[in-house]
């Protein structure tokens, strides 16, 4: 279980202040980066990262009497981010997984037809750089867990016991995902090696 | 409990990266580095993957998701504000309050019994969408966002629905208030909130595969489909024909283009 300490703010915060809406927005700012890296990380889309988070965020202040006092707010926000997430994912697994005359519209028009056609939210439409795109490829072959475990470590600096906590899993694997997956990454994008270097290692 | 990181090279390294080395170890692995050119190289690689992911990933501004709160609510803050200055109060002052209390509580009672409030709304909840039309006319047509352009407007649809969608140039008698969204087809469900010769209309947006086709039945209410490439629109309105699913149309753009859009404006909630 989470330990109040630095950053991380407690249920007590929260509860002191009697389900305030000015504290839940309080606490929800200043844990937010992690909430954002738990979602763009099952989703894979920043827009709807973005929507998931605020999604979460609106189930949480509608569930704000169930918040149990001596807890972490963020732990407990963070549960509410990866359900929606996981959710959204969930079903759009299951939309991709219709088949495809099934998906077509029964009286498309031909100017339906010509129009734009669009990926839906599995793929990530980040950065249109070679290299974010290279990084982008490489990180969809990697698990939900391992890449929020990835980001809340290298971005978010989080310690591997909290992001353990965080996910429900053992501090161990969190470690074991982030190695790999930055071995992973290290391997597909040895060209981005600085220049003058003389370890240009082979694709994998 | 703290993993003890392993001794082989990669181990090292993540180890030295992760500042989990003790001092001695560390002072050590720097003198490696300094003898090991593909070591240094695999260093530099990781500290511009992690600059690379740091821009890839950069969230969005706190702020902007806070703002986009919703405002009504059953309890919290305005509960909360009223506890506490109900403590600092004298007693005298309390039985003051507590009889203008009971004045307010008894004169709302007697004005329910008149007037018949909305049930609390709960956007979250399964709506027919009879239920979310009465309640807009509870609420006075309130929208959640209003879009400034063609762009926020198309960047809504294609967030919550994954396709955009524009509105021709409306004409003068169809006046376009904004978008909310709602759980009715599916919990993404958005609508567009309109009048159309100063009367009431909403015209509901969901993808082709959660349509249930809803029907409605007596009331003076209409319901009207159309179908826009993977998007299935109802209106429904106290009218005879549909005055607003024709203006509806997919525009030609990129998914760049929409993935740029601002986002709309966040109107204050008003309501139950």
């Amino acid at each position: 279980m989470l330990q109040s300490g630095k950053n991380l703010g407690t249920a007590a915060d929260a509860s002191e202040r009697g389900g305030d809406r000015a504290a839940f927005a309080e606490q929800f700012k200043a844990s937010f980066r992690t909430f954002w890296y738990l979602a763009v990380a099952i989703v894979r889309d920043h827009a709807l990262a973005e929507d998931i988070v605020q999604e979460a965020a609106i189930v949480a202040l509608k569930k704000l009497d169930q918040f149990q006092p001596g807890t972490s707010f963020k732990a407990w926000m963070s549960t509410m981010v990866r359900y929606v997430a996981l959710n959204h994912a969930r079903k759009e697994q299951r939309r991709r997984a219709q088949p495809l005359d099934e998906q077509q519209p029964a009286r498309a028009t031909a100017a339906d037809a010509q129009s734009l056609r669009v990926t839906p939210g599995g793929a990530m439409h980040i950065n249109r750089d070679l290299y974010d795109e290279r990084i982008v490829k490489a990180l969809d072959a990697v698990s939900d867990t391992a890449r929020a475990c990835l980001l809340l470590r290298t971005l978010e600096d989080m310690k591997y016991g909290e992001i353990a906590d965080l996910l429900g899993i053992p501090e161990g694997t969190a470690m074991s995902h982030v190695h790999r997956t930055r071995q992973m990454l290290r391997q597909k994008l040895s060209d981005l090696a600085p220049a003058g270097t003389s370890s240009k290692r082979a694709e994998a | 409990m703290s993993q003890v990181p392993d001794d082989t090279r990669e181990g090292l390294f993540d180890a030295y990266v992760d500042g989990l080395l003790s001092e001695s170890a560390h002072r050590e692995f720097e003198r490696r580095l300094e003898r090991d050119v593909n070591l240094r190289d695999e260093l530099a690689l990781q500290g511009q993957l992690n600059e690379h992911l740091r821009t890839l990933f950069a969230p969005p501004d706190a702020e902007r998701i806070v703002a986009r709160f919703p405002i009504r609510s059953t309890s919290g803050a305005g509960a909360t504000a009223w506890n506490k200055h109900f403590a600092n109060v004298s007693k005298g002052r309390r039985f003051a309050w507590a009889a203008v209390l009971v004045v307010v509580v008894g004169g709302g009672w007697l004005l329910r019994e008149w007037i018949e409030p909305p049930p609390l709304w709960d956007q979250y909840k399964l709506h027919t969408l009879v239920e979310v039309y009465q309640h807009e006319i509870d609420t006075g047509l309130n929208p959640l966002w209003v879009c400034k352009n063609d762009h926020e407007f198309a960047g809504t649809f294609w967030r919550k629905v994954r396709q955009p969608l524009v509105m021709d140039e409306a004409p003068e008698h169809l006046q376009a208030i904004g978008l909310s969204y709602v759980h009715a087809l599916s919990p993404d469900t958005t609508y567009l909130l309109a009048r159309v010769r100063s009367r009431p209309v909403l015209v509901f947006v969901d993808r082709v595969e959660v349509d249930t086709h809803p029907e409605i039945e007596g009331g003076d209410l209409n319901l009207f489909r159309r179908q826009v490439d993977q998007l299935i629109l109802y209106e429904l309105t106290p009218l005879d024909e549909p005055h607003v699913l024709k203006l509806f149309r997919k525009p030609d753009v990129t998914i760049q283009w929409l993935e740029d859009a601002p986002l709309p404006t966040v109107t204050p909630a008003v309501g139950p």
